[in-house]
């Protein structure tokens, strides 16, 4: 690591220059760690007395561990569902040509960019009728809506780099289409399917908006648990409940990490 | 060893046609591979080599005509239906996959029990020369390497066809050297039909068991490759095949029989061709003989001047303009061909080494032979 001792006056300025953008993303995580074990139920930093009271609150009250439990499920049934859909949505606009495409892409990936609050009273409105409002169906396929776009971007940029050649030398072997997708294509554009996975769990787990019209005090997510313990109370379980997600979030990038380390391991 | 005519299918090709838009890619091809021949499309770029190819693989679907592999019309079947190898230009190796596991591909596919794949894929290294090679992912391998798995892939299952697209196009010549010979090997061992694409006469010449000759979506001419050399039908593949001095003009009858009229003289010829047709003679370099002094037999000849003298050890090349300003190209060794650069020369040949051809219009292609 020659990078790690800075020299001139550029190096040192770069280094001081990341060292403040890094202080300023993990800042509030400085504030909250502390703050989550605090012995006093207040926000006081920093805190003159400490305790896991806030911790063991979190995994006693129902209203807390039962919205952690909510959002995992959402996140990873939304993931799953973004990942197959997405999947199968960039396969089709990679290999059909039909009139209207653009449109229908620029469909696909609107909610990337659409005003949040907006999806989320439309979203509302429909449920409504539908009566999936505060249902666990209702949130997966909101969040689905969402996290699309990032899979389906991911995957059509796997897809631009696979030799489609392969394909035609699988079937010249004996593959079925399906055997050629799960034996070849889908091997070798997994980790575009994994990243867009990646961002679909990441993206749905700290969703407030939508989850915020659509929850019920018997449905209702982490991030949303935690806005209404602060509109209501002081309740320092809110800052155990944001390590928790920052817990949750790094340890699923990791994960990934890992899995990518191992993947290249592997078959270097 | 295999009985090749048990091991090769026979091909048939009629009327084979592809359409994109108005522009026709293969204009009703005809043609037939016997069981076990090596047969080679050759053609410039461009030609409908590869369109070809695809149809009898199965990946474009024909405009019309028909396709049968030992009688049997397979264009309703797909691509993984029809048990036919191919070996792909580049390569197109599972990159996931190691060696061994790309040549056990079709054997999976095909249900075979887990052992006997083991012992397949292992013949099938040996057999290209990669024993102890099987672990290694493509991106290990050398591209000649490569080309030898993807190789052993495409006969491993025993197909009894097996189609190559220009598979040694992406490498080095002494290596391209090299594979041609045991593609051969390999085709003689297995009696398997082969149908390989090339755009390199030399290439086809060396391997062919015959060729045919693609042009705009046609095929100029089927035959052996002495065939094509010595009796091209027509001047495009006379030029396409080998090189050729070629002089064009109009049939005529005089006092001692066909004559061409060109614009370097009247040359006798001899042909079925009738006289007023218009026609061009092919005379191959190495037919042609050099005299000092204008010939004074019966024989055809024409003046010429040498522009250039190639040593190529055994032989010489001798480049030639006429007095027409067309180039020519005498081929020789010995005394005769001692000439110099700028040296007015008159060459002839004997009248049955003269090989006269139709005239047409279209005298093209991408990349003439060289
Ligand atoms: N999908 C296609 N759409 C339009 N034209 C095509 C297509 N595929 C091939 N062609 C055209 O058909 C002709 C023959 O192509 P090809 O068979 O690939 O030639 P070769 O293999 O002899 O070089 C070329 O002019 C090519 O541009
Ligand atoms: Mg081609």
């Amino acid at each position: 690591m020659r990078g790690g001792i800075p020299r001139s006056p550029g190096r040192i300025f770069a280094w001081g220059m990341a060292g403040l953008v890094m202080l300023w993303l993990t800042a509030p995580v400085l504030v909250l760690l502390p703050l989550s074990f605090s012995g006093r139920r207040s926000f006081r930093f920093p805190p003159d007395t400490w305790s896991l009271r806030w911790y063991e609150n979190f995994f006693t009250d129902s209203t807390w561990h039962a919205s952690l439990l909510t959002s995992l499920k959402v996140g990873l049934l939304s993931t799953a569902a973004s990942m197959i859909l997405g999947t199968m949505a960039a396969f089709a606009l990679h290999k059909l040509y039909f009139s209207g495409k653009a449109f229908v892409t620029g469909f696909l990936l609107a909610p990337m960019i659409f005003p949040g609050v907006v999806s989320a009273i439309a979203i509302f409105g429909v449920y409504l009728t539908w009566h999936i409002s505060g249902t666990l169906t209702g949130f997966v396929a909101a969040h689905t809506v969402l996290s699309l776009p990032f899979v389906i971007v991911s995957v059509r940029s796997a897809l631009r780099i696979f030799d489609w050649e392969l394909e035609k030398a699988a079937a010249s072997l004996g593959a079925s289409p399906f055997e050629t997708f799960r034996l070849v294509t889908l091997p070798l554009i997994l980790p575009g399917v994994l990243i867009g996975g990646l961002f679909a769990f990441v993206i749905s787990f700290d969703e407030v908006v939508v989850s915020l019209f659509l929850q019920t005090p018997f449905v209702r997510t982490l991030p949303v648990q935690m806005y209404l313990s602060v509109t209501e109370s002081i309740d320092p379980t809110v800052a155990a409940a944001s390590t928790i997600i920052v817990i949750v979030t790094v340890a699923s990038i990791l994960i990934s990490m890992l899995f990518w380390q191992k993947r290249k391991t592997s078959d270097a | 060893m295999h009985n090749p005519s048990q091991s090769g299918a026979s091909l048939e090709i009629s009327d084979l046609s592809k359409a994109y838009g108005s522009f026709k890619a293969l204009d009703a091809v005809s043609l037939t591979a016997r069981q076990g021949e090596f047969l080679s499309l050759l053609g410039p770029s461009g030609s409908g080599k590869t369109t070809t190819l695809n149809m009898i693989a199965g990946f474009t679907s024909p405009t019309s005509g028909e396709i049968r592999v030992d009688g049997r019309e397979i264009s309703t079947l797909p691509p993984y239906r029809r048990d036919i190898g191919i070996v792909f230009q580049h390569y197109a190796l599972f990159p996931h996959l190691t060696a061994a596991q790309n040549i056990a591909f079709p054997l999976q596919r095909r249900g075979m029990p887990r052992r006997d794949v083991a012992v397949r894929v292992a013949e099938a290294l040996e057999m290209v020369k990669l024993d102890g090679y099987g672990d290694r992912y493509p991106r290990q391998l050398s591209g000649g390497q490569q080309q030898r798995v993807a190789f052993a892939r495409a006969v491993v299952f025993k197909p009894k066809l097996l189609l190559m697209d220009e598979p040694l196009g992406a490498l080095d010549k002494k290596l391209r050297e090299d594979l041609q010979g045991e593609i051969r090997r390999i085709h003689r061992s297995l009696g398997i039909t082969f149908v390989f694409v090339t755009h390199d006469q030399e290439e086809a010449l060396a391997l062919s068991d015959r060729i045919a000759v693609f042009n705009h979506g046609r095929i100029e001419q089927i035959g052996t490759s002495r065939e094509l050399y010595e009796t091209p039908a027509t001047e495009f593949v006379a030029r396409f095949i080998g090189e050729a001095n070629i002089f064009s003009g109009t049939l005529v009858r005089g006092d001692a029989g066909l004559a061409l009229d060109t614009p370097v003289g009247l040359l006798p010829v001899e042909t079925r061709l009738p006289a007023g047709r218009q026609a061009s003679l092919v005379v191959r370099p190495e037919r042609l003989e050099i005299g000092k002094a204008p010939h004074a037999g019966s024989d055809p000849h024409v003046p010429a001047t040498v522009r250039d003298v190639v040593y190529l050890g055994s032989n010489r090349r001798i480049e030639i303009v006429f007095d027409d300003g067309r180039t020519g190209i005498i081929r020789g060794s010995g005394r005769g061909t001692d000439v110099g650069a700028g040296e007015r020369i008159d060459i002839r040949w004997s009248i049955a080494d003269g090989y006269v051809v139709p005239f047409s219009s279209s005298q093209t292609g991408d990349g003439h032979g060289s």
